[in-house]
């Protein structure tokens, strides 16, 4: 995390409804811009000037779909583990506090594009 | 590594049929082919499985080719990737019917199955390699993407990772992308950081134990004689109705047109009568 901006990890696809086909993702929102760069790699896929961006949280795990130049991607801040990890005690705690998590890591994101519009 | 590939057509005649049932038969068990029907110049096309609204997947893309008046001409990617992205496999090959092998299908997949580029396509060139390439006017990229780093492909036959299915329409969203997808895919998967190998030929992304060998198409150094994949020459015949006008084993062929008129801007792959769809060679 930055002091201004934001920079994480968040599951993403394009469009606006939930999917399987997330990949991993560097998120940053600095100097004005939202930058969107594969976690495998050290190269970007996305860099826009946050004047053209626009988000809304989604649920309570930590989505949230931004509009980019009015396309729409999918992305979630939450731990990563499907439902399917565990039907047990522990099993669900452990999901209850990634959505928290999630959650947390979506305000920090959404209050930085906040603060870095123009 | 898993594979899983679509054969796309805009045709669907009982030539074209025996040319994919040819390919199932002797490559089915290295990649899991699906028939997939465009019949129209639309980006929605006919699947055996359900797949996301290009519409919601690629909406910035979407919208440019509902402007173009169809898919034809550059906007292919918004039918290819929602499709693409429905399927679980590692690697998604695609190809379309006009596409063919001078040989058994098998042994053109099987030296690439333990590959793991993120994009595997032909004539993949940048721009000072190839100035005069007649889409490079259209093609418009953010100004973060340095204009060496741009770079023209083919792609009637090419295979892509999970994840570059993943990182392409992502980077549609930004509109200042614009122009042929044969620009935008292998331009902004370089930028993301993927790999790109060229599957054959002789340019910048052949590997050196690739160098002339898959196919014989356009290069830096111009056009060769005697190509095999390119914009032209158009076979009429596919492989398994007459061997002997392949006259290089091995190597895969583009564009082959059984009865289906070759692609111009006049044409816009508009279907010819039906009865010179469904005759016999």
């Amino acid at each position: 995390m930055t002091a201004t901006g934001f920079a994480g990890r968040a599951r993403l696809a394009s469009g606006s409804a939930p999917t399987s086909s997330v990949m991993p993702y560097r998120v940053t929102v600095a100097a004005g811009s939202l930058r969107l760069g594969p976690a495998a790699t050290a190269g970007v896929v996305l860099d826009v000037p946050l004047s053209r961006v626009r988000a809304r949280p989604l649920g309570r795990a930590g989505s949230v779909v931004v509009d980019v130049d009015e396309s729409p991607l999918l992305l979630n801040f939450s731990e990563h583990r499907a439902p399917a990890d565990g039907a047990g005690a522990t099993a669900k705690a452990r999901r209850v506090v990634d959505a928290a998590r999630g959650r947390r890591r979506r305000d920090r994101f959404l209050r930085a594009l906040a603060r870095g519009r123009p | 590594m898993t594979a899983a590939g679509i054969f796309f057509t805009h045709v669907r005649s009982p030539r074209v049929r025996r040319h994919f049932r040819r390919l199932v038969a002797e490559s089915g068990g290295q990649v899991t082919w699906h028939f997939i029907f465009n019949p129209d110049a639309g980006a929605r096309p006919t699947a055996p499985f359900a797949y996301d609204d290009p519409a919601d997947v690629m909406a910035g893309r979407y919208r440019a080719m509902e402007r173009n008046g169809g898919v034809q001409g550059g906007f292919l990617d918004t039918a290819l990737f929602p499709v693409l992205r429905a399927l679980r496999a590692d690697h998604l090959w695609v190809m379309e019917y006009d596409v063919d092998f001078a040989g058994r299908w098998g042994d053109l997949f099987a030296p690439f199955a333990d590959n793991d580029a993120d994009l595997l396509t032909t004539t993949l060139m940048y721009r000072h390699q190839d100035p005069n390439w007649s889409h490079w006017p259209k093609a418009k990229a953010p100004a973060w993407v340095p204009e060496d780093r741009m770079v023209r492909a083919l792609h009637p036959l090419m295979r892509l990772s999970r994840e570059l299915v993943n990182w392409y329409p992502t980077a549609m969203a930004d509109t200042e992308w614009a122009g042929h997808y044969e620009f935008t895919l292998p331009t902004s998967a370089l930028a993301a950081g993927a790999r790109i190998e060229d599957l054959g030929g002789d340019g910048p992304f052949t590997p050196p134990e690739r160098r002339g060998l898959t196919y014989l198409g356009r290069t830096p150094a111009g056009s060769p004689g005697g190509i095999t994949f390119g914009f032209r020459p158009v076979r009429p015949r596919y492989f398994h109705e007459a061997p002997e006008q392949f006259d290089r084993p091995g190597m895969v062929y583009h564009p082959v047109k059984p009865g289906v008129r070759a692609w111009s801007e006049a044409s816009k792959n508009r279907p010819l009568p039906k009865r010179r769809q469904g005759e016999t060679p």
